[in-house]
């Protein structure tokens, strides 16, 4: 089975943070489809939970490290939303594993495919959300 | 209540076009809103107007006055869900979170999960007939950052405080009240097959709702359009009125204070219940129950259900309510998490200078906790 | 005869000093020629991990800045290039550089490293310290600007000895030309600015410290490397002999600072600081890491630095008071065996630690003392570049300015406050030329393609092999062919390059396409190039999307090229259906009110308003007080001898004769409203209300010492602050001769837990004094540590020489002062000799903490945050110091924290040169992705104006029309000049009544669903 994951990554740090990635040519699986956003602070739970009822078996945010966000403190309303999104999911009775968070700086392109790789694993593991 | 005989499109045949409907509808003050129109245009076949189906709160105001007893609301779901049926999907408050999780609810893919939702000190038996069906507390608590909403836990801690250990279905889902009269018939179904199947597979004979919109959609809508079932199902505040009449609810402290009751739409008008929750209030040593003008039959609702049109208007209905409640009261009592919610969001709406609504409002579950003092 | 004079300029270095140089110059209307030796600008701050004290990643504040230089049409970069001779005079300089050659053509180089992953050499990779390697052709780090390759002629084997050239075989884009040669060029300018910035010392000729013959001792430079995710170790901290993961570590602070003999009496000022950092950082990598620092005083001076350091304690950093005595290196384990005298416990050590960093600091590098010689350009005793106290942007030379380390060690965002500063100096020169040799872009009208059916085109990128080796392209090209709306899709060798920017304008006329969509690379690098393409056919700029299919696609699945082409095709697919729902967005353009509004009449607010003045604008100079001067009345002369009550005296006097500067003496701010361009200052003078106008505000509020409530102050009159003692020596009455000085009065406590930065200094100013009028006055200073940074250390120096006494007391036992009958007694215990000592001083002057103004009261008025200290808070504590978030507000001086005069002066000017950019336009454009609000939708609830981290929405209180009647309701609107497009407030409305222009929901949930449903097909 190939999880298919939806990320939502901010332009300053989470994008660039891929991009490292990608001119440092870390290998990660094509499980992950990218949709930049300009800020973390801009992702929407509902965003989040229409790619599970789509079919998503994950769903990644990443935004810039607390105190570094480009917009002052849109990374802190992303925490803040993907942590009620979570518990919505565990409410409704999807793993909240399947949300992920993860703070990735634009010098971080190691941490974002080691992220992907991981979280990749993790689905596999876990199966499709909608058999 | 000839809902339950004829469907919306034999009913509407009835209407004469007197315009009552029109005239009491509190949206027809302010905009151009007709269930007259409406009507109207779809009996004589002419396509109904998208943005004034999702305008009905389906309060069914009009319908209560209704001569020929036209059931509106039925009409405009009936309505909603052609509309939906050919693609069209009318815009939900809250980027349509709510929907979006009851439809993730439907897929049967997953067992929801309510284990950590309440606190160790709430008791429950997995053996009783009693079941309390929680609904969406647990979705809207976390939503709206427990601003509004502790109703669920409260409902509970009455229960045990009367000694009833009831049962809770970890695994329940949405009642699919939103998606019915949002005009989404086949989640509703899933919905609804799925909780009556669970309810009926642990012996439960008695189900207590603490939402008026899961009490309306058990009673009335799951025989008609999932299934009929085996158990029963009652209100809270009709429960807590037995328990009264038999003397199990006493209320020993005196709680000073002047309130004012909201009637749901749900509960009130759709299913009679008026007099149940005043009683228990009325119970309650040192409260002056106080009615607005327009109570009972008459109440003027929220403005918004299944999360559709909150717009000024709605807004502009629930200034007006809110002020009425003010002049003669210092607590607003709602049924409903609905009408909490949308009152309290504009209590708590921005103001630049002084806060325009000073009153509270509170739910009844959590009026009567606070009553017994039980936090 | 009078040169006429030219409105550009040349600024030589671009690590941060110079790039916010650069980009404040072209902002203020002047064309900009900068230049650096690296074939990469960036400079230090490219090779930090992350910077104090917020722990911000280094390079990802740098980067945008970097990439606006490479970018900017106005600023045109010369990397790999040196400054050959400057001839002419303030106003007309003609400047000869010249360009060292790469080997590598720059206009065709497309950043692809194919050269480099061919090439057989390898040598130490200077970017990393030398802990990695690199080949020959190479890119000095991943984020370079400009992101071209470049072949090291020494390491090179075809240029060493004429075999190899397999570079040029693979190079699809025939970039490598190894006939070019070093070219010399001359630049015609009208000043120069100097922001060549200072080495880090080597410690290679300190061999006591084993930096040669230890492999686990290691510079700060190279530690910041190994701390970094794309340094030599992916972020893994570990130690070069073993690359083990090492226990402790040891760093070793003044390394080349303080130094008499190497004549660096100075202190570098930042690396108490960064070896904090690194000892916090590395125990976050991995906490098994025991941090130890070996200091001698810990000079956390800076804003939350003192904080920084109580935390890094907390951590449980080790502070060890004691300068190392002797490094060994144990032969089996090497690790580093130190011995060390600990002066708080007196006590012997000999300890081992896995890893030893060297702490080195600043140094004039010979490159730059060249370049002063070539300039003509005074130097100070210590080879930096000469300044005077009052006028630190100033080199001995007119027309040339300087900024940054090259004039004296400082940190991050001093450099930046004074590169701000001396763009503003060169835009006071050179006022005259502004706008004049600016280019400025004229598009075509834009098409109206608002009712028109989407036709979108697009333009897939094989990047020479970069793409096109693993996925598969024509497949890709196919598949978008048979998308709806989609008209037009063609395959290039390179989408970026020149003919195919002329192709696709053909094909948008050709094919009247309306959208355009390019799956190549990065938008972060490549959006605004095909944005400009297609605004150069008529299309609105945000009809565009990039899709990357080579970051985040090709590069990243390189051994899966089926999945890979999968994957892009969804990723276009997706944008595709974005495209769809494209609607042009329009550029606002915002009136600018062009003068200004100074708060604050003391020195910081005089520079300043004379400053914007100089730059040929008009400003209000708002003072509450009766008189200008501020705290400086109260100063008479300063560590360097010099008079401020004559520069004092000078300044208020230029600022009374100018004729662009309003003054309101005792004046009363009452209300401010308005918003960048556009500010309302409502202003009590004599009970009569004054409105001013203002496109900026700059506030200069200042500070104040603190009156103290301990040590009987205010009890007896032998007991004085600092300022009292300067005053009564200014007034000649003081005859004691038993002098005590107690620091940190007030501040490094609990309630003020920040260092005031001044009093060390301060104190040691008033002994010398004392000691120059008395030769024979005993002066004592307890303290907790001297922080006397960068050029105040020599003065240290000069204290103990004339006979200062300096006794260090623990935080934990301060000095206790009792009064016995007449006589005061101050007992405290002296760590350095480890004893209880009594003194019956006849005066006791207290360092008293710095506290700002009352400024609580402005700061709601300004909508504006004020640090846990009271202190105004800037917009961003590195980069951005002069700004506040909120755009057109400005601060310097005091206000922002406690300085000395000169670091005032450098930011009033720095603050005034930031407004200037603003004044200088008659309107501002702002980007066109700002939140807009519904207002038919908009009930007026205030989610989304709660959490705006600019204010950039108000809440209206408004009547609305009803179908029947009317309803009086709150209504959002969006401050577009303010708004940034975060996006942050979408998701808060209820109602959907706020969105963000091409980041709409809808287009985000269409993209959701091509990436889920059609992917469950």
């Amino acid at each position: 089975m190939t999880p298919n994951i939806v990320a939502f990554l901010c332009n300053w740090c989470g994008y660039a943070g891929a991009d490292l990635a990608g001119v440092s040519r870390f290998q990660y699986p094509p499980t992950i489809k990218i949709i930049r956003v300009m800020c973390s602070g801009r992702v929407d739970p509902v965003f989040i939970l229409r790619a599970f009822e789509n079919g998503a078996d994950g769903v990644l945010v990443c935004g810039c490290h607390i105190n570094d966000c480009h917009y002052i403190s849109g990374n802190l309303q992303a925490e803040k939303r993907v942590e009620k999104t979570k518990q919505l999911l565990k409410a409704i009775g999807i793993n909240p594993d399947r949300l992920r968070l993860e703070w990735v700086s634009a010098a971080e392109g190691a941490k974002f495919a080691t992220v992907v790789k991981e979280f990749t694993e993790f689905l596999e593991k876990i199966g499709p959300l909608i058999t | 209540m000839n809902v339950l005989k004829l469907s919306p499109e034999e009913l509407i045949k009835y209407c004469y076009q007197c315009g009552r409907c029109t005239g009491i509808c509190p949206l027809g003050e302010i905009s151009f809103y007709s269930p007259r129109i409406l009507i109207h245009n779809a009996l004589m076949g002419k396509p109904v107007d998208p943005q004034r189906l999702a305008q009905c709160s389906t309060c069914d105001l009009c319908s209560s006055k209704c001569p020929m007893d036209v059931m509106i609301s039925e009409f405009v779901r009936e309505e909603r869900h052609k509309l939906r049926q050919s693609g069209m999907i009318l815009e939900e408050a809250h980027f349509g979170i709510f929907s979006t999780l009851a439809r993730l609810m439907a897929k049967k893919t997953w067992k929801a999960n309510l284990n950590d939702y309440f606190p160790k000190e709430i008791q429950f038996s997995d053996t009783s007939e009693i079941l309390i069906f929680t609904g969406c507390m647990s979705l809207f608590e976390t939503y709206f950052e427990y601003k509004y909403t502790n109703i669920a836990k409260s409902a509970v801690k009455i229960l045990n405080h009367l000694k009833i250990k009831p049962q809770i279905l970890k695994e329940q889902v949405c009642c699919g009240h939103d998606l019915f009269w949002g005009g989404d018939y086949e989640n509703f179904r899933l919905l609804g097959e799925q909780n009556i199947e669970l309810i009926e597979r642990n012996g439960v004979e008695l189900v207590i709702t603490i939402c008026p919109e899961c009490y309306r959609t058990f009673k009335l809508d799951y025989p008609r359009y999932v299934r009929n079932y085996n158990f029963k199902v009652i209100s809270f505040s009709e429960f807590l009125d037995l328990e009264l009449k038999e003397g199990t609810l006493i209320f020993p402290y005196e709680i000073p204070r002047t309130i004012t009751y909201q009637d749901p739409c749900r509960l009130g008008r759709q299913l009679g219940v008026y007099d149940a929750p005043r009683n228990v209030l009325k119970a309650i040593p040192g409260i002056k129950l106080k009615e607005m003008e327009r109570s009972r039959e008459d109440a003027i609702c929220c403005g918004v259900s299944a999360w559709m049109n909150c717009n000024l208007y709605s807004k502009a209905i629930r200034m007006d309510r809110l002020l009425e409640a003010q002049q003669i009261a210092d607590t607003l009592i709602t049924n409903c998490p609905h009408c909490l919610i949308h009152f309290n969001c504009l209590k708590n709406e921005y103001a630049e200078t002084e806060k325009k609504y000073t009153l509270e409002i509170l739910d009844f579950k959590e009026f009567i906790a606070k009553a017994l003092l039980l936090g | 005869m009078a040169m006429k004079k030219i409105g550009a300029v040349l600024v030589i270095g671009a690590g941060i000093g110079g790039i916010q140089a650069s980009l404040d110059l072209a902002d203020l209307g002047f064309k900009v020629y900068v230049i650096d030796k690296s074939p990469a600008i960036g400079g230090i701050m490219a090779q930090l991990d992350k910077t104090f004290p917020t722990n911000d990643c280094s390079m990802c504040i740098l980067a945008p800045k970097m990439v606006e230089v490479g970018r900017n049409p106005n600023i045109q970069l010369f990397s790999y290039t040196e400054l050959v001779k400057l001839e002419g005079t303030a106003g007309n300089f003609i400047a000869t550089i010249r360009k060292k050659p790469r080997f590598i053509d720059e206009s065709r180089c497309k950043n692809c490293g194919v050269c480099a992953s061919v090439c057989p050499v390898r040598v130490p990779d200077e970017f990393n310290e030398t802990l990695t390697v690199r080949s020959a052709s190479h890119i000095p780090f991943p984020q370079a600007v400009p992101a071209i390759y470049l072949i090291d002629p020494e390491a090179c084997l075809y240029l060493q000895k004429g075999i190899c050239r397999l570079c040029e075989k693979v190079c699809e884009a025939h970039a490598i030309d190894f006939n070019q040669k070093e070219e010399l060029l001359t630049l015609n300018i009208g000043a120069v600015i100097l922001s060549a910035g200072a080495d880090t010392f080597n410690p290679s000729i300190l061999p006591q410290f084993g930096y040669q013959s230890f492999e686990n001792v290691i510079t700060s430079t190279e530690f910041e490397r190994i701390l970094n995710a794309s340094g030599p170790f992916g972020g893994h901290v570990v130690r070069p002999s073993d690359h083990r993961s090492p226990k402790k570590i040891l760093w070793i602070l003044c390394v080349g600072s303080r130094n008499r003999k190497l004549n660096n009496n100075y202190c570098s000022s930042v690396c108490c600081m960064y070896s904090i950092k690194e000892a916090v950082i590395a125990k976050e990598h991995d906490p098994n890491i025991e941090g130890y620092i070996a200091f001698m005083d810990i000079r956390a001076v800076g804003k939350g630095f003192d904080e920084y350091y109580q935390r890094a304690k907390e951590l449980g950093i080790t502070f060890l008071k004691a300068r190392v005595s002797n490094l060994e290196e144990d032969p089996s384990t090497q690790n580093i065996i130190v011995s060390y005298e600990n002066i708080e416990t007196n006590t012997f050590h000999t300890e081992e630690f896995d890893l030893v960093v060297l702490s080195v600091g600043f140094q004039p590098s010979n490159s730059t003392r060249e370049l002063c010689k070539t300039l003509g350009i005074e130097l100070n005793e210590y080879n930096f570049c000469a300044t005077h106290p009052f006028n630190p942007l100033m080199t001995s030379k007119p027309g040339i300015f300087v900024c940054g380390t090259l004039s004296a060690p400082k940190d991050i965002p001093e450099t930046v406050a004074e590169s701000s500063g001396a763009a503003g100096m060169v835009s006071s020169l050179l006022q005259s030329e502004r706008f004049n040799l600016i280019v400025k872009k004229e598009y075509p009208p834009e098409f109206d393609v608002e009712n028109q059916e989407p036709r979108i085109g697009a333009f897939i990128c094989h990047c020479g092999i970069n793409i096109g080796a693993v996925v598969n392209v024509p497949e890709v090209v196919e598949f978008v062919k048979t998308l709806p709306n989609v008209v037009y899709a063609e395959e290039n060798l390179y989408t970026c390059s020149q003919d195919t920017q002329e192709k696709i304008k053909q094909i948008i006329k050709e094919y009247n396409l309306n959208r355009v969509v390019i799956a190549s690379c990065t938008p972060r690098t490549h959006e605004p190039l095909f944005q400009n393409t297609i605004r150069e056919a008529g299309l609105n700029p945000y009809l565009f999307e990039l899709v990357n299919i080579r970051e985040q696609c090709s590069w990243v699945h390189m051994s899966e090229p089926l999945n890979a082409t999968e994957k892009a095709k969804k990723l276009v697919a997706m944008t595709i259906a974005k495209a769809r729902l494209f609607r042009p967005v329009k550029e606002l353009s915002i009136p600018i009110k062009q003068s200004g509004v100074v708060i604050g009449g003391g020195i910081a607010g005089l520079t300043a308003a004379l400053e914007l003045a100089n730059q040929g604008f008009e400003v209000v100079l708002i003072e509450k007080e009766k008189e200008l001067g501020g705290l400086v009345k109260n100063i008479y002369y300063t560590l360097e001898n010099e008079n401020p009550q004559e520069f004092l005296r000078n300044l208020i006097n230029e600022v009374n004769t100018s004729e662009k500067i309003k003054l309101l003496m005792n004046a009363n701010i009452e209300s401010i409203s308005g918003y960048i361009g556009n500010f309302e200052i409502n202003v009590r003078k004599k009970g009569e209300l004054e409105t001013i106008q203002a496109g900026i505000i700059i506030v200069a509020t200042g500070g104040q010492e603190y009156k103290p409530t301990e040590y009987l102050y205010g009890e007896d009159e032998r007991i004085l602050t600092q300022q009292d003692l300067e005053l009564k020596i200014s007034g000649g009455e003081l005859n004691a001769k038993q002098v005590v000085m107690i620091q940190c009065v007030g501040s490094r406590n609990e309630t003020r837990p920040y260092c005031s930065k001044i009093c060390c200094s301060v104190a040691i100013k008033n002994a010398l004094k004392l000691k120059s009028l008395d030769p024979e006055i005993q002066i004592s200073i307890l303290h907790k540590d001297i922080r006397t940074y960068g050029f105040k250390e020599p003065y240290y120096e000069k204290a103990r020489e004339v006979g200062i006494n300096f006794i260090r007391f623990d935080e934990n036992r301060p000095p206790i002062l009792e009064k016995h009958g007449d006589s005061l007694q101050i007992s405290v215990y002296d760590i350095f000799s480890q004893k209880e000592l009594s003194f019956n001083p006849d005066l006791v002057v207290l360092s008293a903490a710095f506290l700002p103004t009352d400024n609580e009261e402005l700061a709601q008025m300004l909508k504006v945050p004020r640090d846990q200290n009271g202190f105004f808070l800037e917009a961003h504590v590195k980069l951005r110091p002069l700004d506040f978030a909120t755009e057109g507000i400005f601060l310097c001086g005091a206000a922002q924290w406690p300085k000395f005069i000169p670091e005032t002066i450098a930011q009033a000017k720095g603050a005034a040169a930031r407004a200037a950019i603003i004044l200088s336009k008659e309107s501002i454009r702002v980007p066109g992705i700002t939140a807009r609000v519904n207002e038919d939708l908009c009930i007026g609830c205030g989610s989304c104006q709660e959490l705006c981290p600019y204010n950039a929405i108000e809440m209206r209180y408004t009547e609305k029309l009803l179908e029947r009647g009317s309803i009086r309701t709150y209504q959002a609107h969006v401050l577009e000049a303010v708004c940034k497009g975060c996006g942050t407030c979408v998701s808060a409305c209820p109602l959907q009544a706020i969105n963000l222009p091409h980041f709409t929901n809808t287009q985000i949930l269409e993209m959701v669903k091509v990436l889920t449903k059609e992917a469950a097909k």
